[in-house]
């Protein structure tokens, strides 16, 4: 990674999303539906706004919602 | 597959309420888990599954906790299946079949396992809010085209951040976005919520963004 891509990083996390985005409340609350539909193939953003907004400006839902994604997976539950 | 359609109430914003439909499966866990006769299994059996999603989490994480055992390790997932199952009983009622009742399910006992991870990871170490690593920002180096115009915005924003956030956003930013500090456990430490934090952050950003685009730093 050279140092412009770090930097880019770094103010990507200072500067977040620039978009709507749901709460970190309204995201736990939300992520099983938001994650059943990614892995039906719907389109889930469409179907919740503000959910992948605030998944690229909340590290630790991020880390969450990639989890559950993963665990889910037909791959993973075998 | 049989099922069952229903409506649900979603969030205002999202518009007018839509179908959902609970599958057998799902209505089976809710049975189960409501009848006297069956409850006491059916929470063994899910246990069970909220333990895999569990010893899942904490194994993504496991090289945050290098420094731990290995049995305290599985004690953490141990301790996240069964405060997920607490949570999971207490809000059987908010299950609105949005999803299906097992990823529903799984999602407590995953963030129950990664706030645990996280809080773990971070145990005896203090968190160091470094004022001066805003000034190293805004004397970022600059030698090629590409690094110049990030440096830039990185002065920008670390010119900016004294002056139009106030001293706890200015903290909560540093700490989050600069420092890299979970948010868990900088909640933990300040003794206040995730979404509470988060929304500091949400409003420390929106500000920096409004500022910079005055500036015309920013489209």
């Amino acid at each position: 990674m050279t140092t412009a891509d770090h930097r880019r990083g770094l103010i990507d996390r200072l500067l977040g999303p620039g978009e709507p985005e749901v709460t970190c409340d309204e995201c736990f609350e939300l992520l099983d539906q938001y994650v059943d539909l990614e892995a039906q193939g719907e389109d889930a953003d469409t179907r919740l706004p503000g959910m992948r907004a605030h998944l690229h400006g909340c590290p630790a839902c991020r880390e969450e919602h990639e989890s559950l994604l993963e665990f889910v997976s037909p791959q993973t539950r075998t | 597959m049989a099922a069952v359609a229903i409506t649900t109430d979603v969030p205002r914003r999202y518009g007018r309420p839509e179908m959902h439909v609970v599958t057998d499966e799902s209505q089976a866990w809710l049975r189960d888990l409501r009848d006297p006769l069956t409850r006491e299994d059916a929470a063994t059996r899910l246990h069970g599954l909220l333990l895999r999603a569990a010893r899942f989490e904490v194994a993504r994480r496991r090289r945050t906790l290098a420094h731990v055992p290995s049995g305290d390790v599985d004690d953490l997932a141990m301790q996240a299946a069964d405060d997920a199952l607490v949570s999971i009983l207490a809000k059987l009622d908010t299950f609105r079949g949005q999803s299906r009742f097992t990823t529903w399910a799984y999602k407590f006992a995953l963030l129950e396992a990664a706030v645990k991870v996280r809080r773990r990871a971070w145990q005896g170490h203090e968190v160091k809010i470094d004022e001066l690593a805003w000034m190293r920002l805004a004397a970022a180096e600059r030698s090629t085209p590409d690094e110049l115009e990030t440096a830039e915005l990185l002065a920008a924003i670390a010119q900016a951040v004294p002056s139009c956030l106030t001293d706890h956003q200015r903290q909560v930013l540093t700490a989050l976005a600069l420092e890299g500090v979970p948010v868990d456990v900088m909640a933990e430490r300040l003794d206040t919520t995730r979404g509470a934090l988060y929304k500091t952050l949400h409003d420390a950003r929106r500000r920096l963004r409004a500022e910079l685009e005055q500036m015309g730093l920013l489209g």
